[in-house]
C-alpha cells in the first residue's frame, strides 16, 4: 500500500504545479495584452463645456466655464470640437461696469470673452433638451454641424457642467432642471450609440457628487466638487464687478491646468487631489468605479488636451471595400471579420452557445476547483474495492453536484471576475 | 354634527359660553396686549436676513466722490428756502439739463373736498431721469426729496443738503456704465397735499387734482427711495416705512438700507430703535425696547397716515422707503461722503435687482433694525382679539333664545321657539338704523375732524372706519 500512494501523492502534486503554473502565466499575458490594448484608445477628443444659470449675480458661473473653455483651447482641443453652452450673456449685461469682458479673477488679469470665444448655445438655447440631444446626437437635420457633438466610439468627451443644484438634480436657466436619471440615461444613450470611448465628468456646484451617481454606462470618470448635503462654495469677490467671480473647485482645478502642457505626465490620480478641504471648504468627490483603466495611469492630457494617437498599419486598407454605413455591426476589414465588442457586458446572453463562451472563471476559482477534481480523481481510483462501489457513485454524485454549483455560481458571477 | 345639532350638547356649549364669556372677553384683550409684547422680545423675534440673492449689497466698491459743487447747491437753495416759500424751478431745472439728465416739471392744483380751506393747494414737481446707457429704458428707480420751503421747514426740518446731494449723485451716475435701471429724481413741493410722482406716472384721474400732462417717461418704477437730509452732517438715519393705510415695502429694502448704513458707520433707526446692544439684550431681552418699537410701528400702521412721502408710492406696489436724516448736535465735519456712499450703495443694490421685490416679507412688524416678527407670529395675538367678537356674538344669540323660552314657556323642549322672530326683527331694524348713520356720517366726521389730523379726506374715511371698529370692540368686550 506503501507504494502507490507514494506515487500518487506525486502525480498529485505535479498536477497542482503544472495548473498554477499555467495560471499565473495566462493573468500575465491578459495583463499586458489589455495595457496594450487600452493605451490611448482615443484618437479624438471633445469637450462640452456648459453653464446652466442666467442672471447677473451667478456671474461667476460663466466665469467658471469660459476660463475651462480657455484651459482646454490652451491644450488643444478646437473650438470646431468644442460645445460651448453659455446661458447667459455676462459681457453684454447693462449691470456689467466692465462692458464686453468677462473676468475670472479680482485683479482682471484675463478676460476669458476677449478674443477668440466661439458660443455655440447661448442664452434661452441652453436648455435641458437641447444639452440632451447634443450629447446623445438627436438633433434636428437642420442643426449646423457647429453645434453638434460628431463623436464616435475612438472620442474621449470631457463634460464639464455649473451652476446651481441640489440633490440629484442640476438647475437649468431658472425653469427646468436635469435630474442625475435622466443624465445617466443621456449617457447610456452615448454608450449604446458609440459616440463616445471615455468620458470625464466634472460638475461644480451644490451637492455635485449626486449628479453621477446614477451613470451605469462604463468608461465614465465622475469628479464632483462637493458631496451630498454640503455647498459648493465661490472663491472670491471682484469689487469693482460687484459680484462673485469664481468658484472654489474651478478656481483650483484652474490653477492645477496652468501647470499641464500637452507633454505632462500628471495623471487623473493627481487631478482628483486638486482642491482639498481647507481649500475647497467642500468635499471633493470622485467616481471610478465605471472605468476600465487605472487611473494613476490615465493621463490629464487625454480628456484635457488634443493627443492624437496615430494607428500605423502594416496591410494595405482596400478604400473601395470600406462599407461606410453604420447600420451593420459587422465590418469587413482585410484579414477578416471583425465584431464590435458588446456594448454592455453586465447584460445577460440570450443563446447558451454565447453563454457558454462569456464565462470567465476567476483563478482562484479554478485553481480551487482543480485540486478539488484532482483530490476526488486521486481517491476515486485508489478505491479499487468493488464493495466500495455505492460509495464511489454517491461520491461522483456529489462531485458533480458540486462542480455544477460552482459552475453556476462562476457564471453568476462571470461579469465581475474578469 | 352630533355636536351641534344635539339638545344636550347645545345646552352644554350655551351654559359654558354664558358663564364665561364676560371674564373670558376681557382675559383675550389683556392676553392680545400681552402677547404683543412678548411676541416682540428677542426670544420670538427672528434676524433679518436678505432674501433675494440678486441684491449683493455693499458687494462693489465704493467710486462716489463728492465734489465741492455739493456745498454750492446746498448754499444756494438754502438762501432760497430762507426767503421763498416756492419750489426754485428754474434753477432745479437748468441745474438737471446743466448734468446732462432729460428734465420735465409738472403743476398741479389739489383742492379738499371737505376742508374749508381758502384756496386751493399749487405747487410744482421738476424731476429728472437719467437714462441708462445700455438697455432699453424698460425700468426706473425714483430718487425723491421733498421740496420744503420757508414755511414747512419751519415745521418739519430742511431736506436742503438731500437735494444737492440728489444733484452731486446724479453726476456721479452719469459717468457710469453699469445702470441697468433709469434714476428718476424727483424733487416735489407740498409733501403729501400735492400730486406724487405715482398719481402723475400711472395717470390715476382725481377730482380733487388737477394737474398738468407727464411729458416724459422711463421704465416701471421698481423702487423708490426718499431722503430727507437736514444737514451736512446728521446723528443717524431713521428709516421710515409705513406708508399709507398702513402699507409696508418689501422687507429686502429696508435690510439693504440697514446693511450699508451699518457699513458706512452710520447708525440706522426704526422708529428712534437702532440694533438692540448688549445692555438692552440683558434687561428682560430687551422687551422694554422691543415693545415700544413694535407698538409704536403697529400704531402708525393703523393711523393709515404715510410716515414720509415714500408711502405715495407703496399704494402703486412700488416699494419704497424714507432715510429721513436726525440733526446732529456737533456742527463738525461733513459726512456727505459717508451719506453719498450709502445712497450709491442702495442704487447700486436696487440696481443689480432682476424681478421686483418679491422675494421676502410683505406683512412684517419690527422690533428693531434687525429683527422681524413675521406675520405667522403676529397673526395669533390678532386671532386671540378677533375670538371677541365672535364670543360675543354666540352669547348673544344664546341670550336671545333664552328670553324666548321663558315667555312661551308652554312650548314643548326640542321644538323651535316661535317667539324668537320678534325679538329678531326690532334687532334687523336697529342695526340697519345704524348702517344709514354709518353711511352717512362720514362726511360730517370728515369736515369737523380731519382738519385736526391734517388728513387728506380719502385717508380721513379710512381712519374712521377703522376708529369705529376700535371702539366698537371696546365697547363689546366690556359689555
Amino acid at each position: 500500500m506503501a507504494a502507490p500512494c507514494a506515487i500518487w501523492k506525486r502525480i498529485l502534486s505535479l498536477i497542482v504545479i503544472v495548473v498554477l503554473i499555467s495560471h499565473l502565466s495566462l493573468c500575465t499575458l491578459h495583463e499586458e495584452t489589455a495595457e496594450t490594448f487600452f493605451k490611448r484608445g482615443h484618437t479624438n477628443n471633445w469637450a462640452v463645456l456648459v453653464c446652466t444659470s442666467r442672471f447677473w449675480f451667478n456671474y461667476r458661473h460663466v466665469a467658471n466655464v469660459l476660463s475651462m473653455y480657455h484651459s482646454v483651447k490652451r491644450l488643444g482641443i478646437p473650438d470646431s470640437q468644442i460645445i460651448l453652452m453659455l446661458a447667459d450673456d455676462m459681457a453684454c449685461n447693462p449691470r456689467n461696469p466692465r462692458p464686453a469682458s468677462v473676468f475670472n479673477n479680482a485683479y482682471q488679469h484675463i478676460n476669458v470673452y476677449g478674443d477668440n470665444v466661439e458660443v455655440d448655445y447661448r442664452g434661452y438655447e441652453v436648455t435641458v433638451e437641447s444639452f440632451i440631444r447634443v450629447l446623445t446626437g438627436r438633433l434636428p437635420p437642420s442643426t449646423p454641424r457647429s453645434k453638434r457633438l460628431m463623436t464616435d466610439d475612438r472620442s474621449n468627451v470631457l463634460v464639464y457642467m455649473t451652476g446651481h443644484g441640489g440633490d440629484g438634480f442640476l438647475k437649468f436657466q431658472d425653469s427646468e432642471e436635469i435630474s442625475s436619471i435622466e443624465l445617466a440615461d443621456a449617457f447610456g444613450q452615448m454608450w449604446q450609440k458609440r459616440r463616445y470611448h471615455e468620458v470625464l465628468y466634472i460638475v461644480d456646484t451644490c451637492q455635485a457628487v449626486s449628479m453621477f451617481q446614477q451613470f451605469y454606462s462604463p468608461n465614465i470618470l465622475g469628479v464632483g466638487s462637493s458631496q451630498v448635503g454640503e455647498d459648493s462654495l465661490s472663491h472670491h469677490v471682484d469689487s469693482a464687478i460687484g459680484v462673485y467671480i469664481i468658484d472654489r473647485y474651478t478656481y483650483y482645478a484652474l490653477e492645477f491646468l496652468e501647470k499641464i502642457t500637452t507633454t505632462s505626465q500628471k495623471t487623473m490620480d493627481d487631478f482628483f487631489k486638486v482642491c482639498p478641504y481647507n481649500q475647497c471648504h467642500s468635499h471633493t468627490g470622485y467616481r471610478t468605479d465605471l472605468f476600465q483603466r487605472d487611473i494613476s495611469k490615465v493621463l490629464v492630457t487625454d480628456f484635457f488636451g488634443s493627443v492624437r494617437n496615430v494607428e500605423v498599419s502594416t496591410s494595405r486598407l482596400p478604400l473601395s471595400e470600406v462599407n461606410h454605413t453604420r447600420s451593420k455591426v459587422e465590418t469587413k476589414v482585410s484579414g477578416g471579420t471583425y465584431y464590435y465588442v458588446d456594448q454592455f457586458p453586465s447584460k445577460p446572453a440570450e443563446n447558451s452557445e454565447d453563454k457558454k463562451q462569456r464565462v470567465q472563471f476567476s483563478n482562484q476559482f479554478i485553481i480551487a476547483n482543480t485540486i478539488f477534481l484532482a483530490i476526488a480523481a486521486v481517491v476515486l481510483v485508489s478505491r479499487r474495492n468493488i464493495c466500495c462501489l455505492y460509495f464511489d457513485v454517491q461520491l461522483s454524485m456529489s462531485l458533480l453536484g458540486n462542480v455544477l454549483v460552482c459552475e453556476g455560481y462562476a457564471m453568476g458571477n462571470a461579469s465581475f471576475s474578469s | 354634527m352630533g355636536l351641534m345639532t344635539n339638545p344636550k350638547a347645545q345646552k352644554i356649549i350655551e351654559k359654558v359660553v354664558l358663564s364665561t364669556y364676560k371674564p373670558l372677553s376681557v382675559l383675550l384683550y389683556i392676553g392680545t396686549f400681552v402677547a404683543i409684547v412678548i411676541v416682540s422680545s428677542s426670544l420670538f423675534s427672528a434676524k433679518t436676513y436678505i432674501s433675494e440673492n440678486a441684491l449683493l449689497p455693499g458687494l462693489v466698491e465704493k467710486q462716489y466722490k463728492s465734489t465741492s459743487d455739493i456745498n454750492g447747491y446746498a448754499n444756494y437753495l438754502e438762501g432760497i428756502s430762507k426767503t421763498d416759500d416756492d419750489i426754485p424751478m428754474a434753477w432745479l431745472q437748468q441745474t438737471f439739463e446743466e448734468i446732462g439728465l432729460d428734465t420735465y416739471s409738472q403743476n398741479f392744483s389739489a383742492s379738499h373736498p371737505f376742508l374749508n380751506s381758502p384756496e386751493d393747494v399749487r405747487g410744482t414737481n421738476v424731476f429728472a431721469i437719467l437714462r441708462a446707457p445700455r438697455i432699453a429704458g424698460t425700468e426706473a428707480v425714483v430718487f425723491s426729496i421733498p421740496y420744503r420751503g420757508k414755511a414747512l421747514e419751519k415745521k418739519m426740518g430742511s431736506t436742503n443738503h438731500g437735494i444737492a446731494l440728489m444733484m452731486s449723485l446724479a453726476k456721479h451716475f452719469i459717468q457710469q456704465s453699469y445702470l441697468s435701471k433709469d434714476i428718476i429724481s424727483d424733487s416735489r413741493q407740498r409733501e403729501y397735499r400735492g400730486s406724487s410722482l405715482g398719481e402723475a406716472y400711472y395717470d390715476t384721474s382725481s377730482d380733487f387734482l388737477a394737474k398738468s400732462p407727464l411729458h416724459g417717461r422711463s421704465g416701471t418704477i421698481m423702487a423708490a427711495i426718499n431722503l430727507e437730509l437736514p444737514g451736512r452732517r446728521i446723528d443717524h438715519f431713521d428709516l421710515r416705512l409705513e406708508g399709507l393705510n398702513g402699507q409696508l415695502p418689501n422687507l429686502d429694502l429696508f435690510n439693504v438700507a440697514v446693511k450699508l448704513c451699518e457699513k458706512e458707520g452710520v447708525k440706522a433707526t426704526f422708529h428712534g430703535q437702532g440694533s438692540l446692544t448688549h445692555t438692552e439684550l440683558r434687561d428682560n431681552y430687551g422687551i422694554r425696547y422691543t415693545s415700544k418699537t413694535m407698538l409704536s410701528n403697529m400704531l402708525r400702521q393703523a393711523s393709515g397716515k404715510p410716515h414720509g412721502i415714500h408711502g405715495l408710492f407703496l399704494r402703486y406696489g412700488i416699494p419704497a422707503l424714507t432715510l429721513h436724516g436726525i440733526p446732529s448736535n456737533s456742527k463738525k465735519g461733513d459726512q456727505s461722503h459717508s451719506i453719498g456712499y450709502i445712497l450709491e450703495g442702495i442704487f447700486r443694490s436696487v440696481n443689480n435687482l432682476l424681478e421686483r421685490f418679491h422675494q421676502s416679507f410683505f406683512f412684517y412688524v419690527l422690533p428693531e433694525t434687525k429683527k422681524y416678527v413675521s406675520i405667522g407670529l403676529y397673526m395669533i395675538p390678532m386671532g386671540m382679539l378677533l375670538v371677541i367678537p365672535t364670543i360675543q356674538a354666540l352669547a348673544l344669540w344664546f341670550l336671545l333664545g333664552r328670553k324666548s323660552k321663558n315667555i312661551d314657556k308652554d312650548e314643548p323642549i326640542g321644538e323651535e321657539p316661535k317667539g324668537q322672530h320678534h325679538y329678531v326683527i326690532p334687532v334687523l331694524i336697529g342695526v340697519h338704523v345704524c348702517g344709514l348713520l354709518l353711511y352717512l356720517s362720514p362726511e360730517f366726521f370728515v369736515v369737523n375732524f380731519s382738519s385736526y389730523f391734517g388728513l387728506p379726506p380719502t385717508e380721513a374715511l379710512v381712519d374712521w372706519v377703522r376708529s369705529c371698529l376700535y371702539w366698537y370692540n371696546l365697547i363689546t368686550s366690556y359689555k
